[in-house]
């Protein structure tokens, strides 16, 4: 799931939008600013929560394999799991 | 930099185009890997091989970003699609503004070499010549080619109109795809500018529908929104309609997005409002963790202080270290707030009903706001249930802060909790901004702004039947309360606690537009030094008349320590009054509650010294034989 987060990081050459001043003009560049940044907000938003995503099942598995790492070591030393 | 009639074609396309390119990649990235990882993950979820509750739950997360990745897409590509136009309807101006250049140049230069010929200067301005003219066949040819230069430059003036034209029209139409659904999805026709232009009311209306991420952008790119509501709060019967007409999903959304304005929107449903509101103690618990963090740099800072000659970096550190403990202990009630168990009688079949944190009604932090519900709310509709008979609304006063606001609650709820009470009396304890502290008191301009708010608060009251609303004001909330009655608080009885005045400049009854004529009553104890400057008022001191003298208050009695017993003693002062054993609680129960009550008895006067000008009176409570007078509290219509 990280790998799935990094292209939502828009980077520098997308928020900064069309305040440059190749776009000539004054409603297009604003206007483009205007897009640029509702959408750099939501993809920081999607971003934060697919990393997110990310962290719980990562952390989910290693719980897992923890608990089965455990009962693994339990069974071979002979214990019944409680 | 921005064109010009002059040269329209100002601007570069390769450089428009590089923006479109940097979108188009961008879109193609994010649909081969981002949306298609998403999708993936879904589809594992959702296999067999994963059968945990954990799956669903991790399953409907990424499925739920899946609409948005799409909505960046398809942003980027229209984006793209609109820049490489404009890029090309830039160049195609600029080759057209280079051939108008051109002969604007060619021109003016013919225009100038003629002007400068043996006849140019003449040519145009000299009268046919009365003889002869040797050089007739020259002059006619200037003449034509000045005139030919001049018609040129005529053309050229409606060319580069022309292209003006062609530039102002790209322009808007770049600029409403940029501005389109196809490149900001919901967020379309929500720019800065047009909310700007919003009302209040307005803006309600665009919020439906949107999800709570859309939400939250808005507010990203519209930090001063919220505070328009605060400032120019919409009509709550609108609200009413408004919210009453939007999806369960939209209604989430606005809680979990805007909980500053939903958390203290009057005619949102009180539950809704509650919920709103845990979202915005958590706020306040994070800001007052940042303040710590700040503090505790100050305490390491000024960790070798002395702290014992009360200067230098002893008493910084000091000073820190309790307002860090200060700061703990409010962190404390906040959360108590958000996470107590409480329980109240279920108003419907009075059985006790446990819930998790408090019913909040307002709940700003950085406004210093805050009124709590005490009670339980209709599970359906989130409002006053309608086995409440009375609602009384009481405002506490000076000196009270967030920090200790929950001691004015539990006054509250010692009505609430009164064995008479079946579940048919509820209250709503009010701070609705910051109280006046110490000398402060004296303002009424700041006791007549928070009225102001209290009335806007009462407009958000809605009673599932004709249960009677019950203002109760204490000291300077007294004050509040006037003020909120003349800003139209509609109320069925008011009571003034060892009230401040009846607010900011009102000096009768009839100066409050809804309750002119609902029955008014007073308390106030013997010895209590709030009596002395009642009615007086200097520029923006003082808080308008007495609600003791003033025609149309009832005053009543204020009684004994302990009900009923002479013999425990008389009720004195300012703070006695709330005594949980005394006359004067059970008076104001009564009056909530629309029982009787004991009417005030009046000394009467025995003697006056002529020398010293001193009166003596009776003490008519404190007489052997006293018998209370009492009456039947009216009601009032609202």
């Amino acid at each position: 799931m990280d790998r799935a987060s990094a292209p939502l990081k828009l980077g520098g050459d997308l928020t900064r939008g069309a305040g440059s001043a190749e776009l000539g003009s004054g409603p297009v560049a604003s206007a483009l600013d205007e897009s640029t940044s509702q959408r750099a907000s939501r993809a920081v938003l999607a971003g934060e929560i697919i990393a997110d995503l990310g962290r719980r099942a990562t952390d989910y598995v290693n719980e897992i394999l923890a608990a089965d790492t455990k009962l693994v070591t339990q069974l071979e030393n002979g214990r019944r799991p409680r | 930099m921005s064109w010009t009639r002059t040269n329209p074609g100002a601007g570069e396309p390769w450089g428009i185009r590089s923006q479109a390119s940097i979108r188009q990649t961008g879109a193609d990235n994010l649909r081969t890997t981002t949306l298609t990882n998403l999708q993936t993950a879904v589809t594992d979820a959702a296999s067999a091989t994963w059968t945990a509750q954990a799956a669903t739950a991790f399953a409907a997360s990424a499925e739920g970003l899946i609409p948005d990745v799409q909505v960046i897409i398809t942003g980027l590509e229209t984006d793209a699609g609109a820049l490489n136009q404009y890029a090309a309807m830039v160049e195609q101006i600029q080759d057209q503004a280079r051939a108008v250049q051109r002969l604007q140049d060619d021109a003016q230069h013919d225009l100038a070499r003629l002007l400068f010929t043996s006849f140019g200067d003449t040519a145009e301005t000299t009268s046919p010549w009365s003889e002869p003219d040797p050089n007739a066949l020259e002059r006619a040819r200037v003449l034509e080619a000045l005139r030919v230069a001049r018609s040129t430059l005529t053309q050229v003036e409606v060319r580069w109109d022309e292209l003006a034209l062609q530039r102002r029209a790209a322009d808007d139409a770049c600029v409403a795809t940029l501005a389109s659904v196809g490149s900001r999805g919901n967020l379309a026709g929500l720019g800065t500018q047009q909310l700007s232009y919003l009302s209040t009311t307005g803006l309600l209306q665009k919020l439906d529908g949107l999800s709570a991420t859309e939400i939250t952008i808005l507010l990203q790119n519209n930090p001063g929104l919220a505070e328009k509501f605060r400032t120019s709060p919409p009509d709550a019967a609108g609200v009413e309609a408004w919210w009453s007409g939007l999806g369960g999903a939209s209604q989430s959304a606005l809680i979990a997005a805007l909980p500053i304005v939903i958390g203290n929107l009057e005619g949102v449903p009180y539950g809704s409002r509650v919920q709103a509101n845990k979202h915005n103690i958590s706020t306040g618990i994070a800001t007052l963790e940042k303040e710590i963090v700040d503090l505790k740099k100050i305490v390491e800072a000024n960790k070798d202080g002395s702290g014992t000659r009360g200067g230098g970096s002893g008493a910084a550190r000091r000073e820190a270290q309790e307002k860090i403990a200060a700061l703990r202990d409010q962190i404390s009630y906040y959360s108590k707030l958000r996470d107590e168990k409480t329980t109240f009688p279920d108003p419907a079949t009075g059985l006790p009903v446990t819930v998790t944190g408090h019913n909040i009604l307002v709940f700003d932090h950085a406004q210093d706001a805050i009124a709590e519900y005490s009670g339980m709310l209709d599970p359906v509709t989130g409002n006053v249930p309608a086995a409440v008979r009375s609602l009384g609304i009481y405002v506490p006063g000076t000196n009270t802060t967030l920090g200790n606001f929950d001691g004015q609650v539990q006054r509250s709820e010692w009505f609430v909790g009164h064995a008479a009470n079946d579940g048919s009396i509820a209250m709503i304890t009010w701070k609705g901004g910051a109280f006046p502290q110490g000398g402060e008191a004296i303002s009424g301009g700041m006791t007549e702004k928070l009225g102001q708010r209290l009335a806007q608060f009462g407009q958000g009251v809605e009673l599932a039947n004709t249960a009677t609303v019950v203002g109760l004001g204490y000291s300077a909330g007294g004050a509040m309360l006037g003020s909120a009655e003349r800003a139209g608080l509609a109320l069925d009885r008011s009571l003034q606690i060892s009230s401040a005045g009846m607010g900011f400049g009102v000096h009768d009854l009839e100066e409050y537009p809804a309750t002119a004529d609902v029955p008014h009553y007073s308390l106030m104890a013997p010895g209590d030094l709030l009596a002395y400057p009642q009615g007086l008022e200097v520029g923006d001191w003082g808080h308008g008349g007495s609600p003791l003298t003033t025609d149309g208050f009832v005053r009543l009695e204020t009684g004994y320590l302990e009900a009923g017993d002479v013999s425990s003693g008389q009720i004195r002062g300012h703070s006695a009054i709330w005594d949980k054993e005394g006359t004067t609680i059970l008076q104001m129960y009564n009056v909530i509650a629309g029982e009787q009550v004991e009417l005030y008895a009046e000394p009467e006067l025995i003697s006056t010294d002529p020398d010293t000008g001193r009166s003596v009176y009776t003490n008519p409570v404190m007489e052997p034989g006293y018998k209370p007078k009492m009456v039947d509290v009216q009601g009032g219509d609202k």
